[in-house]
């Protein structure tokens, strides 16, 4: 199975990577192409946030894990949740990402 | 104290390469990329697109902007019209405009893509062919596949850029890549030849010849 057609299955498989997705703004969503576009980005939110719940999803696919928080942050912030790209899902992540944003009309 | 009459071994050397290099942050160079794209005649909806793709080579550390300036200076003497066609004035082809020219091979990408592992689409080379491959990165990332541009020098596969969507990786010594006399594009055949180490951006300004941004506004001014 290609990369794209490995994507597509789970996308399709998947519906909440849709429904997450639909509920990101689009700031919550330059956060992704950003991360893509760096090497070794971690990306940072809150849980219970529209990103987590979307990143939820990316990293039960294999595609993000999440990174340590460490304590000085947990101290200030405790909800804080990072997250990094896997490789695999630095190839999934840019197939789905045209349809997402085509689908909610970006 | 003040008294030192030898300049300190190195001083000289970095002071006059202080006056050849100006640095240039990304966003320098977009702005450079549009001023003098809009000089030459490029249409406004072209300029961001040109400056993003400069942008994406320069931050993976391809000379980008270089290729650019190369671009912008030379082939004065022909029209824009003229640039984008493949066939030169003089009747023979290839030299055409590469970033006008990564639209018409944007139109071929699935064709090339699916030749068989190993095949290169041999195409009359633009000049700068640098300037095809952010056009490759994306057709790449929502294909979930990698592209491979060929450098040839003397008929020969010097050097190769891979690109996903959002990474690259060079094989191959950087000179080919401006010096090129041949272009190849094909897809890498990772079922045969694995995953290669691909790197995403890391490079936030350059060091670039303070001769090619003086020439490069020397150019807008006598655009106008």
């Amino acid at each position: 199975m290609t990369i794209r057609d490995g994507a597509l299955a789970v996308l399709a498989a998947d519906p909440e990577i849709r429904q997450a997705f639909a509920r990101t703004s689009l700031g919550d969503r330059s956060v992704l192409g950003t991360a893509l576009d760096r090497d070794n980005s971690v990306m940072m939110t809150t849980k219970g946030s529209p990103n987590d719940a979307l990143w939820a999803c990316f990293i039960r696919h294999g595609w993000m894990e999440e990174a340590p928080v460490d304590a000085e942050l947990q101290a200030v912030m405790p909800q804080a949740v990072r997250c990094s790209l896997t490789e695999q899902g630095r190839r999934a992540i840019p197939v789905i990402l045209p349809i997402l944003f085509a689908e909610t009309g970006e | 104290m003040f008294g030192r009459r030898v300049t300190p071994p190195g001083q000289r050397e970095r002071a006059e390469q202080a006056l050849d290099s100006v640095a240039l942050s990304l966003d320098d160079i977009s702005r450079y990329v549009v001023v003098a794209a809009r000089a030459r005649g490029y249409p406004e909806d072209f300029l961001a697109n040109a400056a993003r793709r400069v942008r994406f080579l320069e931050a993976r550390g391809l000379p980008g902007f270089t290729a650019f300036t190369l671009e912008m200076l030379g082939g004065r003497s022909e029209t824009l019209q003229q640039r984008a066609s493949v066939t030169r004035p003089d009747g023979s082809s290839g030299g055409q405009c590469p970033m006008i020219d990564a639209v018409r091979i944007g139109d071929k990408l699935d064709m090339i893509a699916g030749l068989p592992a190993g095949q290169v689409a041999a195409y009359p080379m633009p000049s700068n062919p640098l300037l095809v491959v952010p056009k490759l990165a994306e057709y790449a990332g929502p294909n979930g596949i990698i592209m491979m541009a060929t450098f040839y020098v003397g008929g020969d596969p010097v050097t190769r850029v891979l690109v996903d969507g959002h990474r690259v990786a060079v094989d191959g010594p950087y000179e080919a890549i401006l010096g090129a006399e041949g272009f190849g594009i094909s897809r890498f055949p990772e079922e045969t030849h694995g995953a290669p180490a691909l790197w995403a951006a890391s490079i936030d300004s350059i060091d670039f010849p303070a001769r090619g941004v003086s020439s490069l506004m020397k150019f807008v001014e006598d655009s106008r």
